[in-house]
This record gives structure tokens, C-alpha cells and sequence, in this order.
């Protein structure tokens, strides 16, 4: 009789069971991409081939992405991969389609032509494990509503890792916990989440995003809004945080500046891709184009791209020659 | 005095049971339906309850079996409540229209349609249909130990899902967008909420009537979300608020010329206004 109970009890939760993360036969973890070279975009090859001979996995390959709103087009041809471990700076002017990009890397919009693979998964896929992507949006939700204490809130972020019906790990929370400590929330993790000032939000945010261990974070324009010495601090935090997380990190701005010192690599978006791993410059022509402005009116001279992952040559990025950020050289970075 | 009436009154003990136990669920759930702001949400599907009931009504007027049947207009409330949820949910996706228009569309043609029903009902068969203003303005009187149970199982089964869908459930009403970006089902749990807000509809329905049971899903929540701080406070001062409120009307109705639903929902009211004037001296 009991067993029979047994087999009931089985066979009423099994069809919930497969709502369980874990059972759908996805992979544990993210495959390991073989090594492969791949040319860049029409304008660099006019300048320089550029090949990345890297030897970690591909975190995002976007390969002929096309995107259009009704008839209205958005991206076009769009050609991209980002190395695991690096910082992609995604630069555009407003409209250009960077937040539609980060929207198809969510899945929460479909391509009209193109693929789109993160670890080598499905947008789709990558969303539903859970601890594939970290997203930190452009504007934060006031918490209005649920009276929530920062720690339960950095929690949330662990909800769709564990799958449905099951308890969250307990490291997982611990992770959690120690991640308010490591944006410098901690003392704040039992106080109401409707009592923090903005800054403080976008830090609890962050931490929410990080805590099921992503692989990727999206971060949509997080310094828009804020003062220089603010932006200052969030790119130090930020750099601090994804050299102890191994993080892969796309840093969506319209503001080239706050972008170029901690971005390894640069991504000019409007409609189509217009530069992506160039050599040497940052094209000043391009940056008046895009932008409608000069260089040096943004403060930065002798802007430099150093060749990436190439054995022997220096791994390097942007200088910004500026008097309100630092010189982020090779040197300084490792 | 009410220990001794409870003991001896069965009638009283199956309306108190219903109506406890309906106030609980309201209570826990009342929490979620503000803090995602569905207060009209509820009224919608509150209201389309009685549209639903007047479906079957008006199937009830050429098919007699259907007329025979208890357990008919009831089922009409579920199925057009989720109809009618999953309905505004289009039409408010589809851009053109704000969910509060859409809501206010269907609350309004819903009622009308019920009211049109019933009229049609007595045109054809000369009398109105059995029950029909209960389902607009309740009667606890005569309730059947089966529809006690019936709460007790819905009540059961609101906690039971909070419970075990705890953490999606609150990723998804402090957040849709970022649950959904963060692998949350948010589109089980959004329909799951309001099968559960349906479900709670079909009882209260027959307790405060579909006209006032909106108010068990805003009043509770709300009253203890001015008060208190943490989520725990709140899901208690919650409860707390459904059932003395419950009690003191189910009193009134059994002891009284009194109808419970109105006294309930005002009891509701006192409550607010007096935790609202507390937060205020609070805060000064």
C-alpha cells in the first residue's frame, strides 16, 4: 500500500519534474570551443587582417545577424565574437541597436536571419540554465512593491539556476552573500532595498546578476546618469570584480570614455559593425561619423589598439590620454 | 458566549471554515497582487466571474441538464476568469492598448454580459436562475460542508505554491524582466498567479459576492504593506488583517440582519485606515 503511495506520489510529481532545471539534457558545462581564426569586418580587412588566434573558448559568436523592427531595419550583417575572459566595449549612438543586441543575446527578441551562440547555446537555452548570463539593465527598477531586504534581493538572481520546486544550494547562497561584500553593500544586507540611494541599487543589482556565477555580463549603459567621479568608481569596481570572477563582459555605452578604460576590445555599432578588433586606431574619422564629434573634443589623443591574443606581440587596449582617467596600458593591466 | 455557539451550531462552523480559510488565501495572495499592482487585474476577473456564471446560465436555458447541475456556474467563473486573464494579457501585448483600458473593457462588458444572461434566462424560463444574486452579492447561509472543503483545498493549495514556488514567485513580482532574463518561467508563474486569483474568485464569489471579493485581494495586503517592513511582517499582518475582518463579518451575518460580505470588506477598510493613520504618527 505504502509503495503504491510511492509510485502515486512519483508519477503525480514526475511531469513537474521535468520543469526541473538539470533534466532537460543540457550541457553541464560550457563546451570548449576548438581554436579558430576568423576575419574581422570589411573595414578592418581594408586596413589590416586581424585574427584572433585565441586559445580559450568563444563566449559569444554572432554569425550574419540581420534585425528588423516591422520593416523598420535595425542590425545588419552583424559579425562578432568575443573571446571568454575579455571585455567588449559596445559603442554606438543612440538607435544604433546596441540595446536590440543585448535584447537577441537575451532571447528575449528572435533574429530575422543569423545565428547567435553563447557558450555555445542558443540565446534560449543560455536563459533557461540560468548561470549562463548576468544582466544589469538601463534602468533599474525602482523597488517599489515587495518589501525586500538587499540580501533577499541579491537571492532573486539565483531563482532560475535552481530549477522549480528545488531549494537553492547552499553555497550558492553563501556566493550570493559574499558578492554584497564584495560590492560593498554588506552592512546594508538587512536593511529594506527601498531605503538604498541609486548607486547603492545598481551595486545590489550587480550582485544579483553575478550571483548564479555567470559565465556573461550585459551590462546596458550603467554610467549613463552618473556624475565623472561616480562613473570613475563603477569602472574600478567593475575591473576589480571580473579579474576575481573570470568574467566575460559586454559594457554597452554611448559614452566612448567611461568604455575605453576597461574595455580590452571595442565594437562600434550603428545598424551595421563598423570596427571590431582594428589593429592600431580608433579611426578618428570613424568617431566623428559615428558620434559627430572630434577625438580630441572628448579628451582623447593618441588613441591606441594594440593586436590581441597574438603570441608575441604585447596584449593590450585602448590608452586614453586624458586628464580625468588613467593610462591603462598593458603594464598596468596584468 | 462564541465558544458555546461553536460548539453547538454546525452551520456556523462550515461558514467560518469557508470563510477563514478563503481569507487566508485572499491574504497571502493579496500580497503579490499589490506589490505587482493587479488590484484592478482582480477587479477584471472578479467581475468577468459573474460573466462566466451567466455563460452557463444561459446554456442552463436550453439545456436542462446543465440547469440541474451545482457545480455548473462555478466552472462557467473558472474557465471565463482565466479566459478573461489570459485575454487582457493579449490585447494589452498587442501595443495598442494599456492593460488598464483592457481591464476596464472587459470588466464592464463582462458584468453586462451576465446581467444579459440572467435576463435571458428569465425570459425563457419565467424565473431567475437558482443562486444568481449570490454570485453578486454572496450568501453564507446553507453553505454545504463540500464548498467548506473546497476552500480548505484552495487554501491549502495558495500556500502550498508559494511555498514550494517561493523564489520564483518573488523573482517574478519584484522583477518580470529580469526573472525572465535569469531562467524563471515567467510565464507559468504569471498564469499560475491568476488561476490561483481565479480559483479564490470562485469561492469568495459565494462569501462576499464576485462584486466585493476584489477587496479580499487588495485590502489585506495592502493594509499590512503600509505597516510593516519585511515580507514575513507582512504576509502575517496579512492574514491577521483577512481573518479578524472574516470573523467579525461571518459574526454579523450569522448573528444579524447583516450581510457578511459588506461587513467584512468594511472591517478591511477600518483596518486601513487605522494601520495608514499609525504609519503616519509613526513617521511624524
Amino acid at each position: 500500500m505504502r509503495h503504491k503511495a510511492h509510485v502515486l506520489l512519483l508519477l503525480t510529481i514526475a511531469p513537474f519534474s521535468t520543469l526541473a532545471k538539470g533534466r532537460l539534457g543540457l550541457p553541464n558545462q560550457i563546451p570548449e570551443m576548438p581554436v579558430r581564426g576568423m576575419p574581422s569586418d570589411d573595414y578592418a580587412t581594408s586596413q589590416r587582417p586581424c585574427y584572433t588566434f585565441s586559445r580559450v573558448p568563444i563566449a559569444v559568436e554572432i554569425q550574419h545577424l540581420d534585425f528588423a523592427f516591422s520593416s523598420d531595419p535595425v542590425l545588419q550583417g552583424i559579425d562578432l565574437s568575443i573571446d571568454r575572459g575579455t571585455t567588449l566595449g559596445l559603442v554606438g549612438p543612440n538607435g544604433g541597436g546596441k540595446t536590440t543586441l543585448i535584447r537577441l543575446l537575451l532571447g528575449m527578441l528572435r533574429p530575422d536571419r543569423g545565428t547567435i551562440r553563447i557558450g555555445g547555446m542558443t540565446p534560449a537555452q543560455a536563459v533557461r540554465r540560468g548561470n549562463v548570463i548576468g544582466y544589469l539593465p538601463q534602468h533599474l527598477q525602482a523597488p517599489t512593491g515587495l518589501p525586500l531586504t538587499v540580501r533577499q534581493v541579491a537571492r532573486l538572481g539565483l531563482a532560475g539556476k535552481t530549477g522549480m520546486f528545488r531549494a537553492v544550494a547552499a553555497d550558492d547562497l553563501t556566493f550570493a552573500d559574499s558578492l554584497l561584500e564584495r560590492v560593498g553593500v554588506a552592512d546594508l544586507a538587512d536593511k529594506p532595498v527601498s531605503t538604498l540611494s541609486g548607486g547603492q541599487l545598481q551595486r545590489v543589482y550587480i550582485a544579483r546578476a553575478l550571483a548564479p556565477r555567470p559565465m556573461l555580463l550585459l551590462l546596458d549603459e550603467p554610467t549613463t546618469g552618473i556624475d565623472r567621479a561616480g562613473q570613475q568608481r563603477f569602472i574600478e569596481f567593475l575591473a576589480g570584480l571580473k579579474k576575481e570572477l573570470l568574467l566575460t563582459v559586454i559594457f554597452v555605452s554611448h559614452d566612448l570614455r567611461a568604455v575605453s578604460a576597461i574595455c580590452d576590445r571595442i565594437a562600434c555599432l550603428n545598424l551595421t559593425l563598423h570596427y571590431h578588433d582594428v589593429p592600431d586606431h580608433l579611426p578618428p574619422d570613424l568617431v566623428y561619423r559615428m558620434f559627430a564629434c572630434d577625438l580630441e573634443a572628448m579628451g582623447i589623443r593618441d588613441g591606441r589598439v594594440c593586436m590581441h591574443g597574438q603570441s608575441g606581440s604585447a596584449a593590450g587596449q585602448l590608452s586614453v590620454v586624458s586628464s580625468q582617467l588613467p593610462i591603462i596600458d598593458a603594464a598596468t593591466r596584468n | 458566549m462564541v465558544i458555546t455557539v461553536l460548539a453547538a451550531d454546525a452551520a456556523y462552523i462550515c461558514e467560518l471554515t469557508t470563510a477563514l480559510a478563503l481569507a487566508i488565501a485572499c491574504a497571502v495572495l493579496s500580497v503579490f497582487v499589490v506589490s505587482r499592482r493587479w488590484a484592478f487585474i482582480g477587479e477584471g476577473i472578479g467581475h468577468s466571474g459573474f460573466g462566466g456564471a451567466g455563460t452557463v446560465w444561459l446554456i442552463a436555458a436550453f439545456v436542462p441538464a446543465v440547469d440541474h447541475a451545482v457545480w455548473a456556474p462555478y466552472a462557467g467563473v473558472i474557465v471565463v476568469s482565466l479566459a478573461t486573464a489570459w485575454a487582457i494579457a493579449f490585447f494589452t501585448r498587442s501595443g495598442k492598448l494599456n492593460s488598464d483600458a483592457v481591464i476596464g473593457i472587459f470588466l464592464a462588458a463582462m458584468l453586462a454580459w451576465g446581467i444579459l444572461a440572467q435576463q435571458l434566462y428569465m425570459r425563457r424560463l419565467g424565473h431567475d436562475p437558482i443562486g444568481w444574486n449570490v454570485f453578486l452579492f454572496g450568501h453564507m447561509a446553507d453553505v454545504a460542508p463540500m464548498f467548506a472543503a473546497a476552500s480548505v483545498v484552495l487554501c491549502a493549495a495558495v500556500i502550498g505554491t508559494i511555498i514550494l514556488l517561493e523564489k520564483e514567485i518573488l523573482a517574478y513580482c519584484f522583477d518580470p524582466a529580469i526573472a525572465e532574463a535569469s531562467g524563471v518561467r515567467v510565464g507559468f508563474i504569471h498564469y499560475l498567479l491568476l488561476l490561483l486569483i481565479a480559483l479564490t474568485i470562485v469561492i469568495g464569489a459565494r462569501v462576499t459576492g464576485s462584486v466585493l471579493v476584489p477587496a479580499l485581494l487588495v485590502l489585506p495586503g495592502a493594509t499590512a504593506l503600509v505597516l510593516a517592513r519585511r515580507l514575513r511582517t507582512v504576509m502575517a499582518g496579512s492574514v491577521a488583517v483577512a481573518l479578524l475582518a472574516t470573523a467579525a463579518g461571518i459574526a454579523a451575518g450569522h448573528w444579524s440582519f447583516l450581510p457578511a460580505g459588506p461587513v467584512i470588506v468594511l472591517a478591511m477598510f477600518v483596518q486601513f485606515v487605522l494601520a495608514f493613520s499609525l504609519a503616519r504618527l509613526r513617521s511624524v
